[in-house]
């Protein structure tokens, strides 16, 4: 019970209070320690990675076991995976071939893998967010109730200030009644007055939030991240 | 007239006296590297004429040019610094030096060694740098040789390469150790020749011509242990903190009104319905690591959802995108389990990683959503532009959908495809709310009478600051104005 509960707890307090009082604290020592508590972060994370890979080997091993739906596609990443690993070893990790080394222009085989399959997936991925918007956007825009047709009505202007078209209709006709009624100025007020005031109250309350875990934390009054209260 | 103005100038430069009230002392509220030097405003200054600030070891002895200011820049007025922390007189002008670099310099002067030892460092960090690159190089270039068929065809070349590894691999040792020799021979030269203490004088000069040239002052840096520049969010968060601990101890002796989160109260309607239609419950702890606040956040309301699909024998599925917020999330979920007397219905395949790249990620998780058809998701932390791609394909699916994130970016796109959003604070409110624990409830109250106070002091400050303008008083806008700027 020391080793799982109470000893991770005093560590969470001393560290937690330390590094609390760290941004306040100037002198060589203070700034030394958290730059090395940073690179003590990294050195576990990366060890942990380990735990990761045993996870998604296990996890798709046995999906392929009891050929579960889409147990095809755990097959499909034990070959990517393999493949990748095969290319990074035989690449020394390099994705670039090393200057005066003879090899082929567009890089190592891991580096061609990466940028030839690797990237345009990511990108694919990225680009099915515009269908997402639209169809969100789609849904959102009815204008059932008065709050609705607000939200409709500004997202309109909003729509049209983003296009250069929209921004050349708008200016050559409401915007020549006056020149704060200009497309560029409605919005500029819109996102730095309306938008961000709703913002900053949103912020104060997620740093208030923040502090508040914080606390819970250092003060051992939280302690779900240690798998549970321990009662 | 402008002739007479020219000809006062040049009458004043003429009988330029030496910069009064100069002070040297330990620059406060940093780390102890620099001093600062403080002298009053003097009526030659123009453009065209300079400060030049000049040190020494000691007293008398020789100088080094330390830095050059134009006569009509630096004043303290221009510090950023709150009107606690020190003066903003604008009569005076303060500059701060880097005494380390400084003394670096200066041991030249007092050390005729001194050129030759830091040409020969120079040297080292040149060579030691240009071997690491060619080490990789000639590394590089030996795997490649070695593959070639048959290897008696490159025996030569190989040879050579493996000669040049071994030769830089026997002198990089050598090298470090000469380094760290002459480094701690020319640190221990300069605390011999400075104990801390540099000398300063004031130059005033007019392109190449000294016009004149103060006295001696002297400082040396030390470390400082509290920087009063932020001493008024170290106030804050003192305050807060009392405001959370006391109504911590309310809370444990009597019960606290909690008003309903529509968003956290539809987690157990969700979780209901997911044991109704036979279908699994998933959870996604957002894409950032465990270090972040907001995902600890997420892995405290992990475990109260765990305990109820515990308890009602939902199926529960946990993707992860970091290793270490997993590793986080088995013990919680297997405690959860087990709190819920339900250890035998825990699996070790309800958390699993998938990768930390974030559209393999989302693509997986997607994958799962339109396979399994989950009856309900739950999306708790920080988010990025996954958020849409994943909230829309659950909308897809028709699965009830809850999300909580302090991401206020991607706040619309949460509130457009789900059915319940938390927004912002109600995040880190939600594992108090659902587990409903008196202390925990306490610090939510704490939270709410810590936001009474901030919207207190907006409304406060913003009452001043309009009145301020309105006659005039700029100086005290600046006063009030410090109390909330971060420094």
């Amino acid at each position: 019970m020391f080793v799982k509960r109470t000893l991770p707890m005093l560590v969470a307090f001393g560290v937690g209070f330390a590094f609390a009082l760290q941004y306040y604290l100037p002198f060589s020592f203070s700034e030394d320690a958290l730059s090395a508590t940073s690179k003590w972060y990294s050195i576990i994370a990366s060890f942990a990675l380990l735990l990761g890979i045993v996870s998604v080997i296990q996890s798709h091993a046995r999906k392929i076991q009891t050929q579960s739906v889409g147990w095809g596609y755990s097959l499909v990443l034990f070959f990517a995976f393999a493949s990748m690993v095969m290319m990074g070893a035989f690449s020394a990790g390099n994705a670039e071939t090393p200057p005066g080394v003879k090899g082929p222009i567009y890089g190592t085989s891991y580096g061609w893998l990466y940028n030839n399959a690797m990237i345009p997936l990511q990108t694919t991925m990225f680009a099915t967010l515009a269908f997402y918007v639209a169809s969100a956007a789609f849904r959102a825009f009815r204008a059932k109730t008065f709050g609705a047709f607000l939200l409709l009505f500004f997202a309109v202007v909003m729509l049209f200030g983003k296009a250069s078209l929209g921004v050349t209709l708008w200016d050559e006709s409401i915007g020549t009644i006056h020149a704060s009624l200009q497309l560029d100025r409605i919005i500029e007020w819109l996102m730095g007055t309306l938008n961000m005031s709703a913002r900053r109250a949103i912020l104060i309350g997620v740093a208030l939030g923040m502090i508040a875990t914080s606390l819970k934390i250092i003060f051992g009054i939280e302690r779900t991240y240690l798998g549970g209260k321990g009662e | 007239m402008a002739g007479w103005a020219l000809w006062l100038m040049a009458a004043t430069l003429q009988q330029a006296e030496p910069p009064k009230e100069l002070e040297a002392f330990d620059a406060r509220n940093d780390d102890g590297e620099s001093i600062a030097l403080w002298w009053a405003k003097m009526p030659y200054e123009a453009d065209g004429v300079e400060y030049v600030i000049f040190a020494s070891f000691t007293e008398g002895g020789p100088t080094l040019e330390a830095a050059r200011l134009g006569s009509k820049k630096g004043y303290a007025s221009d510090r950023k610094i709150p009107w606690w922390a020190g003066s903003r007189s604008p009569n005076h002008h303060y500059l701060e030096v880097d005494t380390d670099a400084l003394a670096a310099a200066l041991v030249d002067l007092e050390w005729p060694e001194a050129r030759a030892v830091k040409d020969e460092i120079a040297a080292l960090e040149g060579s030691l740098s240009h071997t690491t690159g060619e080490k990789e190089k000639v590394e590089a270039e030996l795997a490649e040789l070695e593959k070639i068929k048959p290897p008696s065809a490159v025996a030569d070349e190989i040879a050579t390469l493996k000669e040049r590894l071994r030769w830089l691999d026997a002198h990089r040792p050598i090298w470090t150790e000469r380094k760290r020799e002459l480094d701690e021979k020319l640190q221990t030269r300069i605390d011999s020749l400075s104990d801390g203490v540099l000398y300063y004088q004031v130059a005033v000069v007019q392109g190449t011509q000294e016009l004149t040239r103060s006295g001696w002052v002297s400082a040396a840096e030390s470390d400082n242990l509290f920087n009063f520049n932020r001493i008024h969010s170290f106030g804050l968060a003192i305050v807060f903190c009392a405001i959370i601990v006391a109504f911590i101890q309310v809370g444990k002796r009597r019960e606290l009104f909690l008003r309903k989160i529509p968003g956290l109260a539809a987690v157990d309607e969700a979780i209901g319905r997911a044991v109704e239609m036979g279908k699994p419950v998933y959870f996604l702890p957002g894409r950032h690591d465990i270090n972040e606040i907001n995902t600890i956040a997420a892995v405290t309301i992990l475990g109260e959802v765990a305990k109820k699909c515990a308890q009602l024998g939902a199926q529960l599925k946990v993707p992860h995108t970091y290793v270490l917020v997993y590793a986080v999330s088995q013990e919680i979920t297997k405690q959860a389990y087990t709190e819920a007397g339900r250890p035998d219905a825990y699996r070790d395949d309800i958390n699993f990683f998938i990768t930390e790249d974030q559209f393999a990620y989302t693509a997986a998780v997607d994958g799962m959503f339109v396979r399994e058809k989950p009856a309900a998701i739950i999306y708790m932390g920080y988010f990025y532009a996954e958020s849409l791609i994943l909230a829309e394909t659950g909308a897809g699916i028709g699965a009830i959908q809850v999300a909580g994130t302090d991401a206020d970016h991607q706040l619309p796109f949460f509130v457009t495809a789900c059915d319940y959003t938390l927004i912002g604070e109600e995040l880190y409110a939600a594992g108090a709310y659902l587990s409903k624990d008196p202390t925990l409830v306490g610090t939510l109250r704490g939270q709410d009478v810590g936001k009474l106070f901030v919207m207190a002091g907006v409304a406060g400050m913003t009452f001043l600051s309009f009145w301020f303008t309105v006659f005039g008083y700029t100086s005290a806008i600046k006063f009030v104005l410090d109390l909330v700027t971060p420094y």
